[in-house]
């Protein structure tokens, strides 16, 4: 689950999910929903697959790493990636395929993923943190 | 987090406030506020005081955190932030720069008044729009290879120079010289030369433009004279910084710093205010890539220019007067300076996020046929409404490091301002106001006057607290956004 959260100049979401999978997946989608509204609606093929592995400190720094890389990706190969199949995903590392769809021109540019106040947690069986992307 | 009353704020002057050390116990220094009083109880709004309160637990920072009247919430930094730390061992914080590392402002005039010029404005947005990429998607006009990628790193704007994109006269009126010379090419990672391989000459997303408009008010004759400026004259803004490079390159230096803090015994409030020493491996590992950075932009800015140019020409004719640049400065940035400080002159580490260097007359730094004046500082407003030129102060240094504001300063969110505005009426309202606009209807009600602070009162409350003089009003023509 995810949700929009107010900020003054940026965009910060809430991400949830009932394990590390679910939450890394809702984080991608919204930060893909803040991108290209809509992109991932009804895609059913997939242009190209990029490998992400990465170790972190900790699930937020893995988090943090996790998305700055998609979104690195994204510019770098114009794909939008709205599936992500995880190899093996810890509290400190990740390896995971990333699918994508070629896009022609993003509606909000994000400049970052941020690490303010962002913070990993489990709450009654959720995984939840806020989210700040720079625009 | 504990919340900022305005009764926890000391008034030093009626432009001047501050957030005592004692505030909170882990600050090392007070928190200070350039602004008018009713900026400041906007500002209250938010949380940019608790974030520059955060900004205070630096390790090695000095005199004072300072945000200027346009100062808004960010990350880590509230946006409008200046914080010098001790050289050579203070801290160095991504965060306190930015990502659009040097995302800056350069200003070109023109010989034209505005009513040679008007007619044509229609074309003259449609040419901009075509000669100059902008949005997210749209690649430049250059694929660098490697070896072109470290020679625009290395050099800045001196790569678009010798390539014929510019004069040398572009170089003398840029900040530095459109160069830094802590870059070291191979600092800046794959990744990030990567996302900028096709960005060079390209404007970008989100508040990035170019405005044409037109010298409307000459308030300090003199300065205006020095500065090349007259009355009804033609002038072009153009604001935008390093595009997905610099991004990369603070991406990558957070995550490093955030793994290295532990050893070097930092524990800070934020992550997103990752810090280390700056003579460390770590520091300097960044800082050299951040100077690579800042060439990059001061060269995308340069091309953009070179761009502009190009739509002149296409407009009038090539034998057409060409714009010339008044001058380029930075406003997300870290640099070695000197100040006086408690009466004893030092180098420090400057941090500026959303702030603008503003030196004073006489300073070595500025160009020599604007020393006399003080440094040109521009400061532009929200669409539609006016941008200015200022002139820094001789008391600016010992003010805020030398430093000013850099625009309106947000007030509304994105969504909260597409909410309140309609674009359609707004775009008609503007064209009837002469203001012509290139600019997706999306974009113009986040970008909508209503979603900034008044530029008028931020302007006068830099000038009353003593940081610069004002030298000129310019009023949009027509503007072309990302």
């Amino acid at each position: 689950m995810t949700a929009r959260l107010a900020h003054t100049t940026d965009v910060a979401i809430w991400a949830e999910g009932y394990s590390l999978q679910e939450l890394f997946r809702a984080a991608l989608r919204e930060m893909n929903e803040v991108l290209l509204p809509g992109s991932c609606t009804g895609v059913t093929h997939y242009d190209c697959n990029m490998r992400i592995r990465l170790q972190a400190a900790d699930a937020t720094a893995l988090l943090i790493d996790f998305l700055s890389e998609a979104l690195a990706l994204t510019y770098i190969q114009k794909a939008i990636f709205c599936y992500v199949y995880f190899e093996r995903l810890t509290e400190r590392e990740v390896a995971a395929n990333l699918y994508g769809a070629w896009f022609g021109e993003v509606e909000n540019e994000i400049k970052a993923v941020t690490w303010h106040e962002a913070r990993v947690q489990q709450v009654e069986g959720k995984w939840q943190t806020p989210v700040l992307f720079d625009l | 987090m504990k919340k900022i009353r305005k009764t926890d704020i000391i008034a030093l002057s009626p432009y001047w406030w501050e957030i005592p050390a004692s505030f909170r116990a882990d600050m090392h220094v007070p928190a200070q506020i350039i602004a008018e009083e009713s900026l400041l109880d906007e500002i209250l709004d938010d949380r940019s005081l608790q974030q520059l309160v955060n900004v205070t637990t630096l390790p090695g920072i000095l005199k004072a955190a300072f945000v200027m009247p346009d100062v808004h919430e960010g990350y880590g930094f509230p946006i409008g932030g200046v914080a010098a730390t001790a050289y050579p061992n203070g801290a160095i914080s991504p965060g306190g720069i930015g990502y659009d590392i040097n995302c800056g402002v350069r200003l070109l005039r023109t010989p034209s008044p505005v009513a040679d010029i008007r007619p044509f404005v229609p074309q003259l947005v449609s040419e901009l729009n075509r000669q100059i990429p902008s949005g997210m998607g749209t690649p430049g006009r250059f694929t660098l290879s490697e070896e072109e990628m470290d020679e625009v790193l290395l050099t800045g704007a001196e790569w678009a120079v010798k390539q014929g994109y510019g004069t040398q006269e572009d170089l003398e009126f840029t900040e530095s010289h459109g160069r830094l010379p802590g870059a070291t090419p191979a600092k800046v990672s794959v990744r990030a030369r990567q996302r900028g391989r096709d960005q060079l000459g390209t404007l970008g997303s989100g508040n990035h433009f170019v405005e044409v408009g037109y010298v409307e008010e000459i308030f300090e004759a003199e300065l205006a004279a020095g500065y090349g400026l007259f009355e009804g004259q033609v002038t072009v803004l153009i604001h935008t910084g390093s595009r997905g490079l610099g991004h990369q390159v603070a991406t990558d230096a957070i995550r490093n710093m955030v793994e290295a803090m532990p050893r070097y015994g930092i524990s800070l409030p934020d992550r997103e205010l990752a810090c280390v020493p700056f003579d460390s491996p770590e520091g300097q590992e960044y800082f050299q890539a951040m100077c690579a950075a800042a060439n990059f932009a001061w060269c995308n800015r340069q091309v953009i220019a070179w761009e502009v140019r190009e739509a002149w020409k296409a407009v009038f004719g090539e034998g057409a007067a060409l714009p010339e640049l008044l001058y380029d400065v930075a406003h997300n940035i870290a640099k070695v300076e000197t100040h006086e400080i408690e009466g004893e002159t030092r180098k420090v580490i400057v941090h500026r996020k959303g702030a603008t260097r503003a030196f004073g007359p006489g300073h070595g730094e500025i160009p020599e046929a604007h020393r006399a004046c003080g440094q040109a500082v521009l400061i532009p407003g929200s669409m539609g409404t006016s941008s200015y030129v200022l002139a820094g102060t001789a008391q600016s240094s010992g003010i805020a490091f030398g430093s000013c504001c850099h625009g309106a300063g947000r007030r509304l969110s994105r969504t909260a301002a597409k909410k309140q505005v309609n674009a359609p009426v707004l775009k008609r309202e503007l064209e009837a106001a002469g203001i012509y606009l290139e600019a997706s209807y999306r974009r113009i009600a986040e970008e909508a006057p209503i979603a900034y602070k008044d530029v008028d009162l931020v302007v006068q409350s830099v000038t009353a607290a003593g940081i610069v003089k004002p030298v000129a009003r310019l009023r949009p023509l027509a503007a072309i956004k990302g």
